[in-house]
């Protein structure tokens, strides 16, 4: 699976790494069961802090998207990862979107809610 | 470019090591031929009691044979194969010369008449044993082809490479595995094993170790971890790394597809038939990294062309 984090975006790392999941489990490429690497690997491939990626980890037990088990690793514990999650993988795109072309919250909402009034 | 004689070589010396071999025992065996019961005990039963004898001359014979052809077949084989090819089984027939060579001479020439003749016996198992690791390992070394020097900028990737739209700030990683399917495989390893589990039955203690830890082996290399990040392309199982491809290195990557059988003659850690090194699992689409004066390496994953876009995009940053 795919990873990606950038340092100089001003969402937190985090939430970054959250995503990656979220991304691939929204796009089936993740199925219910499927064992995602150890914190410790991620952490190594992205140079990242391991408690970066255990907090990532456990806001995505905390969402029900993956178990965490000790011995056992993460694993994904749902076939469906819901309409939430992937709305939240879209929005965490698409702000770190506007911040790249420096658009602000307002600028965002408004055409959230343009697109919503079409 | 020059090409690194080394593996040539180090095919040679074990081509030569065979006979070599087989040469010294025979003339150990004669030196100490007064001292051995004539006939001698050549083969063994189950529970370690001799079942067959030949004539002194002919048991010399036999293993003189043995140790030289063995080693010599496989060299055979390395000269049908692709030329990276020669220095791992340069190392596998120096090895098997010098374990056959200790093994047979010296079961041979330690008989005495009036005691029981071992089949391995505990002076001989050893130092072979630790020769035989010495020789496989000193010509896999020798064998090994330094890869050139990388000298200069390098050629840019190729166009048609696959590449991921991101920021250069964005940190990289692709994280996958490449497995074989596990019910197949554990079959496929009980039948081959069955003669082990036959004797293990006959109640032999350390056969049930020997399965057991090659079942452990099986276990552990029965997957590969693939990883894609700044530091390259690294293939491994449970720490023994299958291979590591550093971005300097990385010409370009991109998709492919195997046939495991015809192109690598089997599954796993593979020499294939043009050279590649691969760890192929199954038929399919597969990671293939071209790597700058050395030989591809291909890895059967998922999603291979994420893991091609990956390394080229990490591999265009190293510039």
């Amino acid at each position: 699976m795919l990873w990606q984090v950038d340092p100089t975006s001003s969402t937190a790392l985090h939430v970054q790494v959250a995503a990656c999941v979220r991304r691939e489990m929204a796009s089936g490429r993740l199925a219910k069961g499927d064992r995602l690497p150890s914190a410790r690997e991620v952490a190594g491939v992205l140079d990242v802090n391991l408690h970066t990626v255990l907090r990532a980890y456990q806001s995505l037990r905390d969402e029900g998207l993956i178990d965490l088990r000790r011995g056992r690793g993460a694993v994904v514990s749902t076939s469906d990862p819901g309409g939430d999650a992937r709305l939240r993988t879209l929005v965490a795109e698409l702000v770190a979107e506007a911040r790249l072309v420096g658009a602000t919250p307002a600028d965002l909402t408004r055409l959230i809610e343009s697109e919503f009034q079409r | 470019m020059t090409t690194d004689r080394r593996p040539t070589h180090a095919l040679v010396a074990s081509a030569v090591l065979a006979p070599l071999v087989a040469a010294v025992g025979t003339g150990l065996a004669y030196a100490v031929r007064d001292l051995v019961p004539d006939p001698v005990a050549v083969h063994w039963g189950l529970h370690g009691e001799p079942d067959r004898w030949q004539p002194f001359g002919a048991a010399v014979v036999t293993a003189a044979v043995i140790t030289t052809v063995m080693p010599l077949a496989l060299v055979g084989l390395a000269t049908v194969m692709h030329r990276s090819a020669r220095g791992p089984l340069a190392a596998v027939a120096g090895g098997a010369a010098v374990f056959l060579g200790g093994v047979l001479f010296g079961g041979l020439v330690a008989q005495r008449p009036g005691q029981v003749p071992q089949a391995f016996p505990p002076q001989w198992a050893v130092p072979t044993l630790v020769l035989t690791a010495l020789v496989a390992v000193g010509l896999w070394r020798w064998g090994r082809p330094t890869p050139p020097e990388l000298t200069g900028a390098r050629q840019p990737l190729p166009d048609e490479a696959p590449r991921l739209d991101v920021t250069p700030t964005t940190r990289l990683a692709w994280t996958g595995r490449a497995s074989l399917r596990v019910g197949p495989t554990v079959a496929l390893a009980v039948v081959v094993a069955l003669p082990l589990v036959w004797v293990a039955l006959a109640g032999l203690a350390w056969v049930w170790l020997l399965a057991l830890a090659l079942g452990a082996l099986l276990a552990l290399t029965l997957s590969a971890r693939v990883t894609v990040d700044a530091a390259g392309l690294r293939v491994s199982s449970a720490g023994l790394s299958w291979s590591r491809v550093p971005l300097e290195r990385v010409a370009s990557a991109g998709t492919t597809t195997v046939s495991p059988l015809r192109e690598f003659g089997g599954w796993g850690w593979r020499i294939g038939v043009d050279g590649r090194r691969g760890y192929v699992t199954r038929a399919g689409e597969a990671l293939v990294v071209h790597r700058i004066g050395e030989p591809d390496v291909v890895v059967t994953v998922d999603d291979a062309d994420e893991a091609a876009a990956v390394l080229n995009t990490l591999a265009a940053r190293v510039g």
